[in-house]
């Protein structure tokens, strides 16, 4: 992984402030704040029907807010002075004349911004998409729109980025693709914000998470405190077979419900279950021991127990 | 990490050209909607049908000696120009509902959130290319229409500047069609809501008493017959308005409502 480069700006780049969307009576944004800063890929978390993609298209100005602002750089963005080169925004791979080639495309985007026609080149090359440039878009897969809509969203070189579920419809390569590619935009100082419900993948390129649950935030914390502090961690504890016996003992004595390991250790819940006491216990025991880990849960299950009382569209028992 | 893909980032813009002073106005939104028309087939094979109906149709109408005894030469070349009308307000229509269909909308906007000079952009190129094909074509009708038709029997009319009106006549349907369509969305609804505002003054005169020279006129459809100066274009059809008034009155409620489509565009959410 390169090495982090200074940051462009410690200026929030994107900055929600009390949003609220209503259709209606009912509020599918409801008084949203938060704010991201640049060199961070944030991850945008939500049961469906959360408000994310409202959210998304209030920040980008397809639709108005019922109150509060979505501000970019301080400013909404429908009065960005060149769009395409402040904002790169991937909403929908089907976003697409089917008629229009790739080239087609990314020209007309090209065109209303006065980008250089040498970008589209460069942007087709950067998304592997150059052999395919001029073939209608009606005849590429959903793995090849992604890409497409990746290749607009990079052509005016913008140092915010904003992606809705862009993985959606990649193959396993693509996929490690797009990480490399969200991982080297936050590294070069751009603001990154990236909607999606693969939970594993948020967990690989995340950095900071920002949660919302029915219009309304949960949780806006970097990737790393959400998951220490949300969750208790399990502790596996290992020792020598010739010690097995004494740490069976201490182990039974402990405030944690102990479950046996492969014949030689216990994996530990409950409050005693804190790496650091457990050293010093097993150190004051004097019980060498092989393995002291603590394991915290994967992101997916401290979100589903983050987000369980908030799910709008709970399937019936 | 090694990943799979390309390792080249695309080089910053501000390294390929200087950072852009002013803003994305509505001469560059102009080009991308000419290269947006050029690149969508289905505008395109409407436009060159538009274009060809008008000859297309004098040359039957030459072939079928199916020239009343009391009209003039430019009205008989001219029998397709309502069809080229019905054809511009599609083209019109068109513009706005193919974005609405493929979703493609949402990216105009995203490139150009103004949404005033978007609507702007595809109605100045919308018209100009209508204007053109229109002042084609009617002019190629006219020509084939001298060639082919009986100039004894037959007052040649006046083509000029009545070929100028028609061209515009046909560009300001054109524009009605984008309204209608901005409006409406679906390109089925759009056509058939432009046919009927195309139509409907013409059905409904009679029933307006006094003013039915004014309904009549204000029709776009009997604004291009008078231009054409046909022997169709009766009082009793189109009204007794004479052609460049009719042309004004559609002009100017053509205007409202753009300006009104427009505030809608702006107001809706994509």
């Amino acid at each position: 992984m390169p090495g982090r480069r200074a940051v462009r700006t410690v200026d929030p780049m994107i900055e929600v402030r009390e949003l609220t969307k209503r259709y209606g009576a009912t509020p599918a944004v409801d008084r949203l704040t938060f704010s991201l800063p640049a060199g961070q890929v944030t991850g945008f978390l939500g049961p469906n029907g959360a408000g994310k993609s409202t959210t998304l298209r209030l920040i980008l100005g397809l639709a108005t807010p019922t109150s509060g602002t979505a501000t970019i750089h301080g400013r909404p963005y429908r009065e960005l002075a060149w769009p395409l080169r402040e904002v790169g925004a991937l909403v929908d791979a089907g976003d697409v004349h089917d008629g229009h080639t790739a080239r087609r495309h990314l020209q007309i985007l090209a065109r209303s911004n006065r980008l250089p026609a040498a970008r589209v080149d460069e942007v087709l090359e950067a998304t592997g998409l150059t052999g395919v440039a001029d073939r209608r878009v009606g005849g590429f897969s959903l793995g090849m729109r992604q890409r497409l809509g990746i290749a607009a969203a990079l052509l005016g070189d913008p140092g915010v980025l904003v992606f809705d579920e862009p993985m959606n419809g990649l193959d396993t390569d693509g996929i490690r693709w797009i990480r490399g590619l969200l991982r080297r935009l936050a590294d070069d100082g751009r603001t990154v914000l990236l909607s999606s419900h693969l939970m594993r993948e948020m967990e690989l390129v995340a950095d900071h998470l920002v949660v919302i649950g029915q219009g309304r935030l949960v949780a806006d914390t970097p990737m790393r405190r959400l998951i220490e502090d949300r969750a208790r961690p399990e502790v596996l504890v290992r020792a020598a077979a010739a010690d097995h016996a004494r740490l069976a003992a201490l182990v039974d004595r402990l405030d944690a419900a102990a479950t046996p390991v492969d014949g030689d250790g216990w994996l530990l819940t409950g409050p005693a279950a804190d790496p650091a006491r457990l050293g010093r216990l097993a150190l004051d025991h004097g019980i060498p021991l092989v393995e002291l880990t603590p394991r915290y849960p994967s992101l997916e299950e401290v979100y589903t127990q983050m987000t369980h009382a908030t799910v709008t569209h709970r399937a019936a028992p | 990490m090694s990943d799979g893909g390309d390792d080249r980032r695309p080089h910053p813009v501000s390294e390929v050209t200087a950072a852009g002073e002013g803003r994305a106005g509505w001469r560059a939104a102009v080009g991308a909607e000419l290269l947006k028309l050029r690149g969508t087939r289905s505008l395109v094979w409407t436009l060159v049908a538009t274009g060809l109906v008008l000859p297309v149709l004098a040359v039957v109408v030459a072939l079928t000696g199916s020239l009343q005894p009391d009209d003039t030469i430019l009205g008989a070349g001219l029998t397709g120009a309502v069809l080229a009308q019905l054809l511009a307000a599609v083209v019109g229509a068109l513009t706005v509902t193919g974005e609405h269909a493929h979703g493609t909308l949402r990216t105009t906007f995203l490139a150009q959130p103004r949404r005033a000079v978007v609507v702007a952009a595809k109605a100045v190129v919308v018209a100009g290319t209508v204007a053109v094909v229109g002042l084609a074509g009617s002019g190629a009708a006219f020509l084939l229409g001298l060639a082919t038709l009986d100039r004894a029997a037959h007052p040649t009319g006046d083509p000029w500047p009545a070929l100028l009106g028609i061209a515009l006549t046909l560009a300001v349907t054109a524009l009605l069609g984008l309204a209608v369509g901005a409006v409406v969305r679906r390109s089925a609804g759009a056509v058939a809501a432009v046919v009927g505002v195309l139509l409907a003054p013409s059905l409904l005169a009679p029933l307006a008493g006094d003013l039915q020279r004014w309904v009549a006129g204000a029709s776009p459809a009997a604004a291009l017959e008078k231009l054409t100066q046909t022997s169709d274009a009766t009082a009793e059809t189109v009204g007794a308005l004479g052609g460049w008034p009719s042309l004004l009155v559609v002009v100017l409620w053509t205007a409202g409502l753009l300006a009104t489509a427009t505030r809608l565009v702006e107001r809706r959410d994509a």
